[in-house]
This record gives structure tokens, sequence and C-alpha cells, in this order.
């Protein structure tokens, strides 16, 4: 199957509900054609994670989520074999009388039946290309990081008791990270790159009509307008599109039609898009009141 | 025919992953390739689409990201590279270049005039007086300064050995939490009895665990201001030497504006190095503006010169002339950010010294190390202090 065209995934991503600006569009069309591991950074909350999400909807490929975190090694992201079920065979064995050879046994032990795919495994011996999401890659050690990139450049995978695994098939492998550390060149270089921002006016009201059906394109541009109003002023935590989503909602559930209708119920659902104490004070009613004077 | 586009494209991708190399991307072999294959696709057929197609590919930062339309328009269509030179920071022709010369022994009679042009330690920068004689000024200092006095090779290695110290002694921190260990070190018995499952409970493989080192990010914020004129150099050589020993070092200049000096100081041609400061330094000797200094370095450069465990390093005599109540805000947001707070004042060594300046009062509550610095030997001595940090 040829490599779709930019504007074919950017539509086919739209269907899924993921609405992606074209640089987004000409990353993952690189990452089909190279067949590199892509990389994207950027705030909270932008929709890196949905990304992958959506890449797997519109393969229709399985989604497969490895989770950093401090401590991740081998054995929870790649294989372990199941010993409860090994020494339960032993066990149930020990009864019948010791007639098999020791090979037998063995070989019986360190079967697949007795293998725990973790992730990383799963996705190499998917049949059908998976999408393999690596997320917060950057909460993860560095040891695990140089593993990492050793399995994304072979693809394969070597089990002493079983042998080398090849990979079936080449996972489209989506990496997220928020910059708590600084990943290693390594990395970088094997990946494609992306910076997700927070979107631009337009693009985030396309975002919440996408995902929010019932919303009327009046209110959608408003609550854009407004985040974008947020955005500039001077927070410790900068609402993303998760909170600009939650928000609308909030806002589709209590039945408010336009933002200048009611000026005092949308501060109450500010708990929604202001995460922190002093986000909270620096917004106060008349700040925000002024912000929704000058969007309405 | 074909063969001729081919090599052109071939010279073409190559020039291009050079220039990049020189602006400091990571390009390898790889990449060329992957271009040749990105240039030969449908993505080439106009720069709209070809200009991200080569981003994702090339850029593997956002300071890259950033960077790279610049250079991608220089080289594809033929746009004034003013930008894209502006932003890779290579210094300008006609200073630097006769400096470097100096520096690759053109004649070692100049190389002496250069440093016996260089004052000695706490020596005053000469071309000064901005705000020297009428206390602190809020007045931009618009000339460019001069710091090739810093490269004074016997201060310089001076300066650089005290600074190796003093970030061994934060670097050599470790983590609560233990690392796992092949051998030696404490037993992790989690790991251990998880181990034996294997083995049907029987301990055979031990698993051990070490202290996990985790070395202490550094930021340092320097004043540069006039009134800071006669310790600039020593804290810019010492700033030079922490940015060599101690790879996660962060600096930046204050006067009337934050300066993010990291970049230039991270040179490794040091009188390139110095060059490039000397560029950076339009405004230097000017008043003091910490307040808003320190806003901003909250705003931008906090979240991520300071993530994780940090030490922020504060050099100022403290004679403020923004808003002193601004600096106690920002001092005490910096505060939550990062416990290990310390300043350095070299008006401190004087005697009879007491923190009564407004900036300094405002500040003084927030921290947790409080010295004075302003020679080699009044640093040298910060070692014991700088390690109970």
């Amino acid at each position: 199957m040829p490599p779709l065209s930019r504007e074919k995934i950017a539509e086919r991503l739209a269907a899924t509900g993921y609405i992606a600006d074209p640089e987004l569009a000409t990353a993952l069309l690189l990452m089909e054609m190279l067949e590199r591991p892509l990389l994207i950074e950027g705030a909270a909350g932008v929709g890196k994670t949905a990304v992958a999400y959506a890449l797997a909807a519109l393969h229709e490929a399985r989604l497969i989520r490895l989770q950093c975190y401090e401590g991740l090694d081998q054995a929870s992201a790649l294989y372990e074999w199941n010993y409860r079920r090994q020494l339960l065979a032993i066990k149930a064995r020990e009864g019948e009388g010791g007639a098999r050879r020791a090979e037998d046994i063995e070989d019986a032990l360190f079967s697949e039946h007795y293998l725990l795919e973790r992730p990383l495994l799963a996705a190499i011996r998917e049949e059908r290309k998976p999408v393999l999401l690596i997320d917060e890659i950057d909460r993860a050690d560095e040891e695990f990081e140089a593993f990492l990139l050793e399995l994304l450049s072979d693809f394969q995978v070597s089990i002493p008791e079983l042998g080398t695994i090849r990979a079936r098939s080449i996972p489209r492998v989506v990496l997220t990270s928020n910059a708590t550390r600084e990943l290693s060149d390594a990395l970088r270089r094997r990946c494609l790159y992306h910076y997700l921002d927070y979107p631009e006016i337009d693009r985030e009201v396309a975002i919440l009509r996408a995902r929010l059906p019932g919303l009327g394109i009046d209110l959608a541009g408003q609550v854009a307008r407004l985040l974008a109003a947020i955005r500039k002023e001077q927070l410790r935590k900068i609402p993303g599109v998760a909170e600009s989503l939650d928000w609308a909602a909030a806002l589709l559930g209590l039945g408010v039609g336009g933002l200048a209708d009611a000026p005092e119920v949308l501060y109450e659902t500010l708990v929604c898009v202001l995460k922190t104490h002093e986000d909270r004070a620096q917004i106060d009613r008349a700040t925000f009141l002024r912000l929704v004077a000058k969007v309405a | 025919m074909a063969a001729t586009a081919e090599a052109l494209m071939a010279r073409r991708i190559a020039a291009f992953s050079a220039t990049l190399r020189d602006a400091g991307f990571n390009v390898g072999l790889p990449e060329s390739e992957d271009a040749a294959r990105i240039l030969a696709s449908a993505l080439a057929r106009n720069a709209t689409t070809l200009r991200p197609a080569l981003r994702a590919l090339f850029a593997g930062r956002r300071g890259e990201w950033e960077r790279f339309d610049a250079i991608f328009d220089a080289a594809f269509l033929g746009r004034r590279l003013r930008q894209a030179v502006r932003t890779s920071g290579t210094p300008p022709a006609p200073g630097p270049r006769s400096l470097r010369e100096l520096g690759r022994g053109g004649g070692g009679k100049r190389r002496e005039e250069v440093t016996e042009a260089g004052p000695p330690d706490g020596g005053e920068i000469p071309g000064d007086g901005v705000g020297m004689a009428g206390g602190a000024s809020s007045s931009e200092g618009s000339a460019a300064r001069d710091f090739r006095p810093l490269a004074d090779p016997d201060a310089l290695a001076a300066a650089e050995a005290v600074a190796r110290d003093l970030a061994a002694e934060l670097l050599a921190c470790n983590a609560r939490r233990r690392r796992r260990a092949r051998r030696h070190g404490r037993l992790d018995l989690r790991r251990t009895i998880r181990a034996s499952l294997g083995h049907g409970g029987t301990p055979f493989a031990l698993a051990w665990r070490r202290p996990r080192p985790h070395p202490l990010r550094i930021a340092l914020l320097i004043d540069v201001s006039g009134s800071m004129a006669p310790h600039t150099p020593l804290f810019l050589r010492l700033a030079l030497g922490f940015v060599r020993s101690a790879a996660r070092t962060e600096v930046f200049l204050t006067h009337t504006r934050l300066v993010a000096a990291s970049e230039a100081m991270r040179d490794r041609d040091r009188l390139r190095a110095l060059d490039r400061l000397t560029l950076l330094s339009k405004g230097v000797g000017g008043g003091t503006r910490l307040g808003e200094c320190l806003a901003e370095f909250n705003r931008h450069h906090a979240p991520r010169a300071l993530a994780g465990r940090a030490v922020c390093l504060i050099v100022s005599d403290g004679y403020e002339t923004g808003d002193p109540a601004l600096l106690g805000r920002e001092m005490a947001a910096l505060r939550r950010r990062c416990r290990r707070l310390a300043w350095l004042n070299p008006a401190a060594l004087s005697p009879g010294y007491a923190p009564i300046a407004r900036g300094m009062q405002a500040a003084m509550r927030h921290l947790r190390l409080f010295a004075a610095a302003g020679t080699l030997e009044s640093l040298a001595a910060l070692a014991e202090p700088f390690g109970r940090l």
C-alpha cells in the first residue's frame, strides 16, 4: 500500500476525532515512509498521547501502551516467565510419577505457554503493524532509554530460553516526553521529532467541535478565544487542550449558551481550567470579566 | 541525465547537512539518506511540504525545531541568512576572528598584550564607569562590554579549579532512592524474593542496591550591573569553570535584563566563548533590576533550569533599583521551586557590612545560604557550606 498523502492523513485523523496541523500530518507521513519512531514533545495536556490513539484508529491497528516510570525494567517492559504457573505445573507433575525426561519438562516449562508478554514484546510479535505508544519516556531511567534504543533499531529480542524473536511487523512507534529530563542525543537522532504547541484558535475550535458534537460554533469560538487569552496571562500551569475540552463539556452540561449570558456561572466553572491556587488568585473576578468581555 | 540530477541532489543534501551541523544540529549519515528519500518523494514538490518534512527529520529538540525554518529558507529558498546566523550563535566576523587568531598563537607578543591588559583578580575592567559614581542606576548601559581581559589564562585556571571543587561538593549528592547494582552494596530484599520465585523460593540469585548518585542541577544568576563591575570578571570565570565541570549548569547574566549565557559559555573554544559573551553583554554595567530579571527567570527558564533537584546561586550585591516588593515576591516564587537557594554577596566582604539594602532585605528571608564572596579565597572557603546545601 503506498503511503497516504498528508492531506489524506489529516482528513482521516479528523474522522477519528483528532485535528492535526499539517506539520504533524507530515511527520506521520514520514513515519510511514522512513519507518522511524516519532518523538513528540510539548506541554502537558496538548494531546501528545492522543496522537497515538488517533494513529491507531486511523490504521485500525492495535494500540500497545507502555507507561514509563522511574525504575521501569525489562521484566515489566519486555517479558517475564510466569513463575507461579511454572511452579504449579511442576507440583502437578510430581504426582504423575517421574517417567519423563528432564529436557521434556524443561521444554514444556519454558514454552510460550508460560511466557508473560509485556508491551514491548507484544508489539514486535503482533502480526499486523501495531501502534506502540511509549508514554513519558523522560520518566524512565537512562539505562532503560539505552535498552529501548537497541530494541528500536533492531526490532528483535533474544530470550535465553527461547532464542531470538524477530519482529513480525515493524510497529509504528510514538514516544512522548514532557521534557522533565534531557533525553539522549542518540534517541533524538533515531526519532523523527515534532513539537506540539498549544493549538491556534481555529484549530482549537475544530478540536472542540470534533470532540463535543453538541457544542455550538459560537460557544466553541468564544471558549477557544478565551482560552487563548488565559494562556497569555502569567500562569503557573497553563491550561492545555484537555482543560479546554473539560471546560467546554462543563458549559455544555450546564446549558450555557454564550459566554456573555452567564459570567458568574462561568467564573465558578474555572475550576476546570485553573489548577493551582496562585493561578486562581491571578485570574480574579475582575480580570476574568475583562477577558470575557474581550472575547464575547 | 538522471544521474546528474541525482548527483546534484546528493550534493545539495550534503551541503544542507553541513550547514545544519554548523548550526549545532546533530545530523548523521542515516539522516542524510532519509533526507534523500524525502527529496525524491512527492513532498519535495514545494517548500511548504518539504520544510516540515525535513524539520521533523533533522530537528531533535525544541530549540532546533524553532531555528530550522530560517536555516531551511536560507539554504533552499535563497533568503537572506541574517536570522539563521544570529540564532545559531556564530560570532560575527571582525573582532572574534582577530581574537581567535590571537588564541592560536598569532605572535607571542600580541598575546602578552592581552594578558597585560587583563586586570588581576577583582581588578576593574577598563572602560567602565556607568553607575559607579552615583550608586545604582536603572539606565541600560548600551555599549557592549569587552570581556576579553577575562581570558587571562592564570586567573582562568585558578577560578576553574575553585569552581571544580565547589561543583564537586554539589555533585556528590545521592538520591534517597537506591538503584540496582550488579554486586556490592545493600541487599535488595524485595527483588531478591521476587527473583527467587523462579527458583521455587530459594534465593539463589541475590539482588543488590546501591545509592544512586543524583547530581544537583546548578543555576547561576550573576549580577553584572555597574555596581558589581569590579567582581564581574571573577564571577564570569567562575561560571565558565562551573559550566565545564558540571554538565547540568545554566548561567544567566542579570542587569537590566536577563540574558541566558550558558550556550555561549559552553563553546569549546574558550576565546570564542568570551567573544560570544561580549556579544551578549550589551547592557552590562547598567543598573540592577533584579526583581524583573528574576520574574523572567521564574517564568521562562526556571522550569527547565531548576527541574528536579537543583541549587540556585545568585551573585549580586543586592543594590536593587527596581521594586523591592517585586524582588521579594519573585524570591518567594523561586524558593517554592528550589529550596537550595544561595546568595553570594561581594559587598558583604567589607567589614561592618549589614544586609540593609532594600533588595537584600527583601530577599534575605528566603535564602538558605547567604555568604560573602568576592575573592578566590572567599569562594574556596564556600566548599564546606556548599556541601551542606
